[in-house]
């Protein structure tokens, strides 16, 4: 027990230094040995949000992030439902290309969008953002979806179907509410993966759209790097998260294999 | 519930159960239009512009037929990063699967605080990978960096890692190792605790060591875990980006490039759409046949179970 804290804590060494970064001033920080104990100051923090606007940026995250789970998870339960509950030819050729889909690198979905973008001036704009997330998040939902919606007992919509419900009102009022938990799962990954994206959100954000990655990586500027705001900046994003995966651990695996692991 | 008043609104008689409105198309073909607009059409888009001998500089654009093609596959740059990529992703992924393993190992151990623990370990894969890159330039810093103050106490000189030819890739590795090796420990956790607990009990009664449990118990049977993990961690380092961006940009000289920076450094920085496009082309359909490839290899015996 006692190894396997100290393991933990080795590993997590970096983001100790991280915090002790972010407690000191510029000056503190540039000597030649680094320092331990000294005189904790939080400007780092204030400097972050008032220069930096890395709250604004991670407004304009949670706008993209949360439109886009939206649209995700209502496609991904539509295709899902389709998929499961009807045997159609190329069923499983379709699902095999979705999951090939989640491989696709962003570098060469971005270049086209971005070409398209410029010329009818969806740059920098959050419908923009939406739309171009979709590629990369509908393959992760409808995986994670799909493992959860084949769990689900068939033998309700047959016996619903008998009863002389329609295929819709069954989808709506019994699939649905089953499906909440798998799609609050769903819902989880496709938000941080918004979250964390970087390549689309390079090209395709500007000033007004601006996400936390690029918010984070403009700390870095020609003259200098910012190391105490930007420290500051990393825990606060950091904190939320932390705190989410705490309650989320049971379901993280699953969610990050694509459902193949539990 | 609803069903039975609603069941009036719909079209009358039993004729709606044969409808088009009850097959699979209203549910499936919505979401595959989305698809059509935002994959197919962009990837239609993506190869009509790779035809093009195309400058953002200039503004020239000229047809060229498949010379980009030509010019990608034939510059030293493309194909020496793809040569870099395979060795760096090979060797990242195989030290993320042993380092996890082994950590999975302390972690099945249960004792008061297990949760927290874990939870706390788990903490560099909820990082955006972005600060991820800016915590390890901040370690790997000559001058304010902690990792030459740590070496410095076994008597290493101080080292000038993202600025070296031959330590930035591996200090990029480092980033990746210690973010994902989490991701790596917790699912190889979820894979021994999912095993039947009779065969583990079993093996430990006939007197198996614990190394012996694991090379020949635990390990075959956890085979499909261990391969999507593979699976999963082989394609996403495959298509690296966000560290190389942020810590090197390729450099020094080219000994960072890798392949899914290319395509960027091309459009972006030269400003060559068309070539930018045909690099992605390829990128895109290796990736899919290395995807396609590994499923292939690693669960052939899986539909027989």
């Amino acid at each position: 027990m006692a190894f396997t804290v100290v393991v933990v804590l080795t590993w997590l060494l970096p983001i100790l230094w991280l915090i002790n970064v972010s407690l000191k001033t510029q000056k503190q920080l540039f000597v030649a040995t680094p320092t331990f104990i000294f005189e904790p100051t939080f400007e780092n923090f204030s400097i972050a949000i008032s220069q930096y606007g890395i709250l604004w940026n991670a407004l304009h995250s949670f706008i993209i992030a949360s439109g886009t789970t939206v649209m995700t998870l209502f496609l991904a339960l539509l295709f899902i439902y389709g998929i499961t509950r009807f045997r159609f030819r190329f069923r499983n050729p379709l699902l095999m290309w979705i999951l090939n889909l989640r491989m696709l690198p962003p570098i060469a979905i971005v270049i086209p969008f971005y070409v398209v973008y410029t010329s009818i001036g969806l740059i920098d704009t959050y419908r923009g953002m939406i739309i171009a997330y979709l590629p990369l998040t509908l393959p992760l939902a409808v995986w994670l979806l799909y493992g959860f919606a084949k769990e689900l007992p068939q033998s309700i919509d047959e016996a619903a179907l008998i009863d002389g419900a329609s295929r819709w009102q069954i989808f709506r009022d019994m699939t649905f509410p089953l499906m909440r938990p798998a799609l609050a799962v769903a819902g989880t990954f496709t938000f941080l993966e918004v979250w964390n994206e970087f390549v689309l959100a390079l090209i395709l954000t500007g000033p007004r759209t601006k996400t936390v990655p690029i918010g984070l990586s403009e700390f870095i500027t020609e003259h200098a790097v910012e190391w105490g705001p930007m420290s500051a900046a990393a825990l606060m994003l950091l904190l939320p998260l932390l705190v989410v995966t705490y309650f989320l651990q049971r379901s993280l695996v699953r969610g990050l294999t694509l459902g193949a692991v539990r | 519930m609803t069903i039975a008043t609603t069941t009036a609104a719909a079209p009358p008689g039993r004729a709606h159960s044969t409808s088009i409105w009850n097959s699979w198309y209203p549910f499936v073909v919505p979401p595959m239009i989305v698809i059509l607009i935002i994959v197919v059409l962009p990837t239609i888009q993506l190869v009509s512009n790779s035809l093009y001998r195309w400058s953002l500089l200039s503004g020239l654009k000229r047809f060229d037929g498949l010379g980009q093609y030509v010019a990608v596959l034939t510059d030293s740059l493309f194909t020496g990063s793809l040569l870099r990529t395979l060795i760096y992703t090979i060797t990242v992924v195989t030290v993320e699967l042993v380092l996890g393993l082994a950590v999975a190992l302390l972690f099945t151990r249960d004792f008061l605080g297990i949760r927290i623990v874990r939870t706390l370990y788990l903490t560099p894969m909820l990082m955006v990978p972005i600060m991820v890159g800016l915590l390890w330039s901040l370690m790997f810093q000559p001058s304010i960096g902690i990792v030459n103050y740590v070496l410095s106490f076994f008597g290493i000189e101080p080292v000038l890692w993202l600025a070296s030819s031959t330590l930035a890739l591996p200090a990029i590795g480092i980033a990746e190792i210690w973010q994902w090796t989490p991701f790596v420990a917790i699912v190889f956790v979820a894979g021994l605790q999912g095993l039947p607990e009779n065969v583990v009990a079993a093996a430990r009664l006939d007197g198996a060591t614990r190394l012996q449990r694991l090379l020949t118990i635990e390990l075959p049977m956890m085979r499909n875990v261990i391969a999507i993990v593979f699976l999963l961690r082989f394609i996403d380092v495959f298509k690296t980006f966000a560290l190389v961006y942020i810590m090197t940009r390729g450099g020094p000289g080219r000994s960072t490039m890798v392949a899914g920076f290319y395509p960027w450094e091309v459009g972006f920085s030269q400003l060559l759409m068309g070539k930018a496009s045909a690099a992605a082309f390829i990128l895109m359909n290796l990736i899919s046949l290395m995807t396609f490839v590994l499923l292939k290899l690693v669960f052939t015996e899986r539909d027989s179970q």
